[in-house]
């Protein structure tokens, strides 16, 4: 049995969603960190919590994620998060050897970051549960 | 006690009939009761009873699914349906503690659907012989 590599399910479940695409203008989808200098708008996602639930012999998981557009453009970020909701919530991810049995948002993401010359950074996004077993 | 002679849930074995109950449960208990008559007179200070015979239940509460621990068994134990009940809290290694049952009747199957978790099934064993202790 192998850990389940959420981080790659998440980014081609995303980057599957071509209307998503589209409004980034390419596939800037990063795990935990964007690559210094990467053009905005982009997605970040990182893992937020969660584990080994341990309540049955059946191995099951619950992971959080965060996932969320990072934009200059106020509107643009909410945009992008509605598109990240539409490919999340509710929608089965593919995890090798494990089945996605619910994905579901949880929590809101929405804040500001200022930054330098003026310009602000528009954090929109949420905190999304994936509930998977084992399929082994 | 030494921690190694704790017995932990997740070593439990217990079958009815030819199918498996620890599959994906996540609770077992035995309830070992009695049926008491009250001997009681009108004058007495406090009550007196008398013990009458062991009445002995087994609640048993699993994930409800699609596959072996769902269906099938589902299919085994509606109320009414009778059959050979084994508890063993520690596995089935030789000397380990076994509980049977000859003829136990299904008192009672709830299955839930909750809209944001997975589904479980309980079901209610009621003895109808004696609840006897053996050892592999």
């Amino acid at each position: 049995m192998t850990l389940p590599n959420t981080g790659s399910a998440l980014y081609t479940t995303l980057a599957a969603g071509s209307a998503l695409v589209s409004e980034l203008g390419g596939t800037r989808i990063y795990e935990a960190l964007a690559p210094q200098g990467a053009t905005y708008p982009y997605i970040v996602y990182f893992r937020a919590g969660g584990g080994d639930d341990n309540a049955s012999p059946r191995r099951t998981r619950t992971e959080n994620w965060v996932v969320k557009a990072v934009a200059t453009d106020q509107q643009k970020a909410r945009s992008l998060d509605a598109l990240i909701d539409a490919q999340l919530h509710e929608a089965e991810v593919t995890i090798t050897g494990w089945d996605n049995y619910q994905t579901a948002r949880r929590t809101d993401v929405a804040y500001a970051e200022p930054g330098e010359g003026g310009v602000v950074y528009w954090h929109r996004g949420g905190t999304y549960r994936l509930n998977i077993g084992d399929s082994s | 006690m030494a921690k190694a002679n704790r017995i932990f849930g997740r070593d439990l074995y217990a079958t009815f009939g030819t199918h498996r109950l620890d599959t994906d449960f996540t609770t077992l208990s035995t309830n070992e009761d009695g049926q008491m008559v009250d001997l009681s007179a009108g004058s007495d200070t406090f009550s007196y009873w008398k013990f009458l015979r062991e009445s002995t239940t087994v609640d048993v509460e699993m994930w409800f699914s699609g596959d072996g621990p769902g269906s099938a068994l589902r299919a085994a134990t509606d109320p009414g349906d009778s059959g050979t009940l084994i508890v063993a809290p520690a596995g089935t290694a030789t000397g380990k503690p076994k509980f049977a049952c000859n003829d136990v009747l299904v008192r009672s199957r709830r299955i839930d659907y909750p809209f944001d978790n997975g589904c479980r099934m309980r079901i209610q064993f009621q003895m109808n012989d004696s609840w006897d202790e053996s050892a592999y």
